[in-house]
């Protein structure tokens, strides 16, 4: 009897743990782990877990999506990678080298709280600002460039970073 | 918002975010959004002299604003967009998420 009580037990721990966290394939390539939300928004062109108080965005973004506004042509990956590393800007046009400025001061990216690492030839640049609690990553595949925002506390911003592997 | 302001604001959101705008409601929540937007590009600067100040912290622009301001704030918008959403572009690019989650009454 209390081995059958510990069995189910054990059974129903395990099953919460699976069922707590959810995997977003992001490619042929890729995927991400994420805590189970309480719900799933989908927008015009992006998904949102939300949770009490906190979310993780998803986007697949190309040149025209980063600024609607705003064709970057073949500008886009050189552009995305200035924002973080503005020596890389000499190729650019004046106005987006003033734009990537722009960019780096409006999300308020230092050196030190950039994050660069690099899975199986995929980029993945980002950064996490403490002050608003919001984290960035860009993930640059050979044919997809993903965007995913975090409005959490920096544990779940990198445990969601970490979590960006290969399949 | 009347008609006309709400037709001001979703135009100017349009040139901003994109079609995605096109669904948005334009709630108080999005006037809202949208003027803290504004206020944080100190480029925009000329608009916000529209605004009287001192504004009050914690205060919501859509109850601070007397109408006739707001509306001649939203027209500004509407008939300078292209000079607007330049200055903003950065600023709405780290802010598109509130803007998704508050059209979606999130």
């Amino acid at each position: 009897m209390i081995l059958k009580a510990l069995f189910l037990i054990a059974i129903s721990v395990l099953s919460y743990g699976c069922e707590s966290t959810k995997t977003l394939i992001l490619s042929n390539q890729l995927q991400a782990s994420f805590a189970s939300p309480k719900s799933y928004i989908h927008t015009y062109n992006s998904l949102i877990f939300k949770y009490d108080g906190w979310w993780i965005s998803h986007e697949v973004i190309d040149s025209t999506r980063l600024y609607p506004s705003l064709d970057l042509g073949d500008n886009f990956r050189p552009f995305l990678r200035s924002i973080f590393q503005p020596e890389l800007n000499s190729t650019l046009p004046e106005n987006l080298v003033k734009l990537s400025s722009e960019q780096r001061k409006f999300f308020e990216i230092a050196d030190r709280n950039i994050i660069k690492k690099d899975i199986s030839g995929a980029e993945v640049l980002g950064f996490y600002d403490e002050e608003k609690k919001k984290g960035y990553i860009f993930v640059l595949e050979d044919l997809l460039v993903h965007r995913i925002d975090t409005s959490s506390n920096k544990k779940s911003f990198h445990t969601l970073l970490n979590s960006i592997r290969v399949r | 918002m009347d008609l006309h302001e709400q037709d001001d604001l979703r135009g100017f959101l349009v040139s901003l975010f994109g079609n995605q705008a096109q669904a948005w409601p334009m709630s108080d929540k999005m006037f809202n959004l949208t003027f803290e937007l504004l206020a944080e590009s100190a480029s925009c600067s000329s608009l916000m002299d529209l605004v009287p100040r001192p504004f009050p912290i914690g205060g919501q622009p859509i109850s601070w604003l007397k109408k006739e301001i707001r509306s001649a704030f939203l027209r500004s918008l509407k008939n300078d967009s292209s000079h607007y959403v330049v200055c903003i572009r950065a600023a709405a690019l780290q802010k598109v998420r509130e803007f998704q989650l508050a059209a979606m009454g999130v």
